[in-house]
């Protein structure tokens, strides 16, 4: 009924459309502060509800704890359609004036929402509680020494393959990106894949790029610096290219995700570069291969070393809040509380997402399904370990990098399907990046020049 | 402008097709043109027919050629059902059989698995299915009914008055067969986003109100089925207009109101382009079938997810297909007798 | 009721002078009344969105220095249709669908009429039982119809991969070249029963007297069926295409869940819609996203315009 009566109203304003539609995009008058921000300690006389929208699994559950621990400040979440969707839900709402408070999200979001001012600065709220985040995660919530997102997990990469697999080829884990390819044509060669790389999902270039110490992005004075044709992202295209001409690499969409366990579960595709919160994917599909899986940190590069790539995830306030220290404070509690965390981190109740609290330590054990691993559990873990602290956080995600990366995966697809070379793909993101940044006013200088 | 009265159990009618000034025939359905609903008369008819048949004088009608016939709608038939069969034999297997049972295999059962899959489809994704369902069922069953009653006052309105604007309105109506849906859709959802509605339910139940199709229908129907004597012999015993429209009009429009409600529950039930601009974003509790299934379809990461979402889909396909086909069972009658006005659809 | 009826009165010409002028303008306000409710929504759901759709391409979002200081939406003129006339992509997927319509709205149109003319020749019992079966993919609702054809082609789970194998045909269903057969082949599976039924319906409304007298005269069946009944369903074929074509050139649905299993060969611009669509919700460009429709409205238009010309030719 309430929305019946904004029709009402809206109806009115309908006659006005068309003088008013010029201006419909632009305008959203920050939300004025009427009430005095008391943060999550509050007043009881003056109790604050916070709309939370995400879509992780446990984090309903982290939210009843919250509520279970405060008086003054309650939560109220809601579920969305997660991924690109939930981002363009927040968009939408904030459009409308109506955007939660809380809204979890993605380290590629926060320069496009910050951009569109949908979010809002938490530095001051966030940096007394600093020492509790790694550090990785922390300085990944920046942009230009502001933080503009709550971290809550990051995703340190290792590298898993079929133990049988390898034992039967005599191999052993990849210490390089080189012995990597060479593994690739060796399992071709046994009709095995050595990876799968999707059609829909350029992040396995993406990932090694930024692992090769690429950045495609750049603040340059007053413009964006945009390179995608340096060294490092010459590198990693190099090795996707030759692994896709020796057709050592499988390219079952993740869409169809039990065909994908499946091929794994087989080892027809031997190994995987992964998360911790994909493997719990892989228990939950497979059949056969408990236990055979080993972990092993991921091949380096020629350059970048033992460098961990990892995104974060994270807790977004938005500038339409009301209470917008309470909220982050309240995001800080979600993200560093040990309880809270725990129910993250756990892989049936929560979604295995890797914490990112100064000592995530004694988190990384239950994170890793013994399952899967069997008697490789406790090295799987020492190397989950390691990787998060070689977490390196030389990557900035520009203002336009959503819609690049949807750019991306149309020629993605082209390459995987071999109608292009990865570096057609690259050299036309660099074209592209840099006119659709001009397109939209914003300063950007070809780089790659 | 012939008055023909196609209505349901009306005394019979001639056979000429309806020809409006320059809008394409619209046939009457068979049933009507053939002669009463006196299931005598009609045997008697058809019998007399096969006799007719039945003469040397018809040198095509030979038994081979009939065969020849018979056996092409047989594989039409085979082509227009069997992918149920092979949808209906999926959703009873189990998630490893479903991958393990290829080509030929994949027609027939293999371990019966409806009962898990059944239970499963009502806890996966939090139980959100029969949500959607019944969510489908309120958006098309409403958004049709509002939009049979006010196509019909419309198409009685352009039908049966002289009004200044009434070409410029019914020029309107089909031009807007022409409009492409992105066209409207795109600016009405940043509309509706701006008023609070995206998300809400009355974000697709607006918008299928206003069908310029069913109020071409209903004008096409009423100039068929409602003589202007008879509304003026209605006015000259005193009945308002209003009045006239409620126990004249609606009661010789029951099958016409019928087959507009008809074939506006179809298009909405099958609508996807509009809920999931309005909906797609916002939380699933809202959501009709067509945008759950679509999500699901889209699963990527299944993160903790135990269940499996391939056969949850097609489980959820089948079960989606009943409630259409039980209301399209349930409506037979004037499927039959009303579905050729949509011969102009 | 027939009673009234009975007593038509004569009082009533239309036309009538003087005193029943303000009669006859009060009636007009009546059934103007009738047809308000519609006409108010038509306003509001059509009217104004194309309005703003207008507006709105005159106009485009931007930023400066960084990006991070915020947008502003300016008046750029024309830019967005000068920028969709040069956009490859937008002309590419626009032929891609005109192309298909092309080939796939006659195949539709011919396998039904053949359909109807086999139900109309057979008559007799086994009608009802054909017409049923016939329209069983009516009954399906259009996005799981797509989902249930999507797995029978699907090589990990679908029958189709095999039964090729079984006639030494390698063909994959999902691969690119076979990416508009196989949504044809689909959307001709959901919609032949119903153009059956409406071309039937036309051909039951012929005069049998015209058929006895062809086949006195010896015509074979086949005869009677292209140089009789044809003809008196060309009406409704005509139309039935109309809408076919308008229809597929704004192909969406199909594509997009065809997207979620083969990303790789449905890209984001395939077709007109999926592109308008992608630059609205994706690229959140809804200035551009309206330039474009507007283009498309303009094409789909003119397409219509010379369809009705080429087939309203006045017959010979």
């Amino acid at each position: 009924m309430k929305a019946m009566k904004r029709l009402m109203t809206g109806v009115a304003a309908m006659a006005m459309a068309a003088s008013l539609a010029a201006c419909a995009g632009g305008t959203n008058a920050p939300a004025s502060n009427t009430t005095a921000d008391q943060g999550i300690e509050g007043t009881a006389e003056n109790p604050v509800t916070l709309n939370y929208w995400g879509w992780q699994k446990g984090t309903a559950d982290q939210v009843k704890l919250f509520n279970d621990s405060h008086k003054n400040v309650q939560i109220k979440y809601t579920e969305v359609k997660g991924g690109a969707d939930a981002l363009n839900g927040l968009r939408n709402a904030a459009s409308a004036g109506n955007a939660p408070d809380l809204q979890q999200g993605s380290q590629d979001w926060m320069v496009p929402l910050l951009a569109e001012k949908v979010i809002t600065d938490v530095t001051s709220w966030i940096t007394p509680s600093e020492k509790d985040f790694r550090e990785s995660a922390f300085k990944a919530s920046e942009v230009d020494g502001r933080n503009f997102v709550v971290p809550t997990a990051q995703a340190p990469q290792f590298f898993v393959y079929q133990a049988p697999v390898y034992d039967k080829l005599n191999l052993s884990a990849p210490k390089t990106m080189d012995e990597f390819v060479e593994q690739g044509a060796t399992l071709a060669g046994a009709g095995h894949k050595i990876t799968n790389m999707a059609g829909e999902d350029p992040s396995t270039l993406v990932n090694w790029a930024w692992q090769a110490g690429a950045s495609w992005y750049t603040v340059d004075g007053d413009a964006w610096k945009i390179n995608f044709l340096d060294d490092a992202t010459m590198e990693a295209a190099g090795v996707t290219q030759k692994l896709i001409d020796e057709g050592a690499i499988s390219t079952q969409t993740f869409a169809d995700y039990a065909a994908v366990q499946q091929m794994y579960d087989k080892g027809n595709t031997a190994t995987r570069h992964i998360w911790t919160w994909s493997t719990n994917g892989m228990v939950n599909n497979f059949k056969e291969s408990f236990g055979n899986w080993k972990a092993a940190p991921i091949p380096e590069f020629s350059t970048g070393g033992k460098a961990n790539v990892s995104p974060i995830g994270g807790i977004f306030v938005t500038e339409q809040s009301k209470s917008k220290k309470a909220a982050a404070e309240a995001a800080v509690w979600l993200a560093t509380n040990k309880e809270s965390v725990t129910l993250a981190a756990d892989p049936i109740k929560g979604s295995s997402s890797f914490p990112v609290v100064a000592d995530s330590d004694p988190f990384v054990a239950q994170l890793l399904p013994e399952k899967l691993f069997g008697a490789n559990h406790a090295e799987a873990v020492k190397v989950a370990k390691e990787a998060s602290k070689n977490i390196v956080t030389n990557w900035t995600y520009g203002p336009n990098y959503t819609a690049m990366y949807t750019e991306m995966a149309d020629g993605w697809a082209k390459v995987i399907t071999k109608q292009q070379k990865v570096t057609d793909l690259l050299e036309h993101m660099q074209e592209w990046t840099v006119n659709d940044l001009k397109k939209k006013g914003i300063n950007a200088v070809d780089g790659s020049k | 402008m012939s008055t023909t009265n196609p209505v349901a159990g009306a005394a019979p009618t001639d056979s000429a097709p309806q020809d409006d000034a320059g809008v394409p025939v619209v046939a009457l359905p068979a049933q009507e043109t053939s002669g009463t609903s006196s299931k005598d008369k009609r045997r008697a008819k058809r019998r007399e027919s096969l006799a007719r048949r039945g003469l040397p004088v018809g040198a095509g009608q030979s038994k081979t050629t009939q065969l020849l016939v018979l056996a092409g709608m047989g594989l039409a038939v085979i082509y227009s059902a069997g992918p149920i069969w092979w949808l209906i034999v999926a959703s009873t297997k189990g998630q490893s059989d479903l991958y393990a049972s290829t080509g030929f295999e994949s027609l027939w059962f293999a371990e019966f698995n409806l009962w898990e899959n059944l239970q499963q489809i009502f806890i996966y994704d939090d139980g959100y299915y029969l949500r959607w369902m019944l969510n489908s069922v309120l958006y098309a069953g409403v958004g049709s009914f509002v939009a049979m009653l006010i196509s019909l006052a419309a198409g009685y309105g352009l039908a049966r008055y002289e009004f200044w604007g009434k070409k410029a309105v019914f020029g309107a109506v089909v031009a807007s067969f022409l409009l492409p849906s992105a066209l409207l859709t795109i600016p009405l959802y940043l509309q509706f986003s701006s008023w609070g509605l995206v998300g809400t339910p009355w974000a697709v139940l607006i918008p299928s109100f206003i069908s310029p199709f069913s109020v071409y229908l209903a004008k096409v129907y009423i100039e068929g089925a409602i003589p202007p004597e008879l509304l003026e012999a209605a006015r000259i015993d005193g009945a308002g207009e209003v009045r006239i429209f409620f126990q004249v009009v609606m009661r010789l429009m029951t099958t016409g109101a019928a087959t507009i409600f008809l074939l506006a529950f179809v298009g909405n039930w099958n609508s996807f382009f509009t809920p999931l601009t309005m909906l797609g974003t916002a939380g699933k509790e809202n959501w009709p079938l067509a945008l759950g299934l679509y999500a699901w379809s889209g699963k990527r990461t299944l993160a903790g997810e135990t269940i499996d979402g391939t056969s949850m889909l097609i489980l959820g396909s089948l079960l989606a297909i009943i409630p259409l086909a039980i209301f399209m069972i349930a409506m037979q009658r004037f499927w039959k007798t009303g579905v050729t006005l949509g011969a102009v659809k | 009721m027939s009673q009234s009826l009975r007593h038509k009165s004569p009082a009533a010409p239309p036309r009538t002078r003087s005193p029943r002028i303000t009669w006859r303008t009060l009636l007009a306000a009546k059934g103007a009344a009738f047809t308000m409710p519609f006409a108010i929504g038509f306003v509001i759901l059509f009217i104004l969105p194309i309005i703003y759709a207008v507006v709105q391409s005159l106009y485009a979002v931007k930023s400066s220095g960084l990006g991070l200081s915020g947008n502003q939406t300016v008046f750029v003129g024309l830019d967005n249709f000068v920028a969709a006339a040069t956009d490859l992509r937008f002309w590419e997927s626009m032929g891609r669908v005109a192309v298909f319509a092309c080939i796939q709205v006659p195949i539709k149109l011919a396998v039904s009429l053949l359909l109807a003319l086999g139900l109309d020749y057979l008559k007799g019992r086994v009608v009802a039982g054909l017409r049923i079966g016939l329209l069983v993919p009516y009954m399906i609702p259009g996005i799981v119809g797509t989902l249930v054809w999507i797995y029978l082609y699907s090589p990990d789970i679908g029958p189709l991969t095999e039964f090729g194998k079984f006639f030494s045909l390698d063909w994959n269903f999902l691969s690119e070249a076979m990416m508009w057969p196989s949504i044809g082949n689909l959307l001709t599976w959901d919609s032949i029963g119903f153009n059956m039924l409406i071309i039937y319906a036309s051909l039951q409304a012929i005069s049998p007297e015209l058929f006895e007298a062809a086949r006195l005269d010896g015509a074979s069946e086949a005869r009677i069926a292209f140089s009789i009944k044809v003809p008196f369903v060309r009406a409704a074929l005509v139309l039935t295409g109309m809408l076919s074509i308008i229809g597929l050139l704004q192909i969406f649905a199909e594509p997009l869940l065809f997207r979620s299993f083969v990303p790789e060969v449905v890209t984001k611009d395939y077709t007109p819609t999926l592109m308008i669509f992608n630059q609205a919700f994706d690229a959140n460009n809804y200035n551009y996203a309206a330039a474009l429709s507007l283009i498309f409205a303009a094409v789909i238009a003119t397409v219509s315009y010379l369809y009705y010309k080429f087939t309203n030719k006045p017959e010979a």
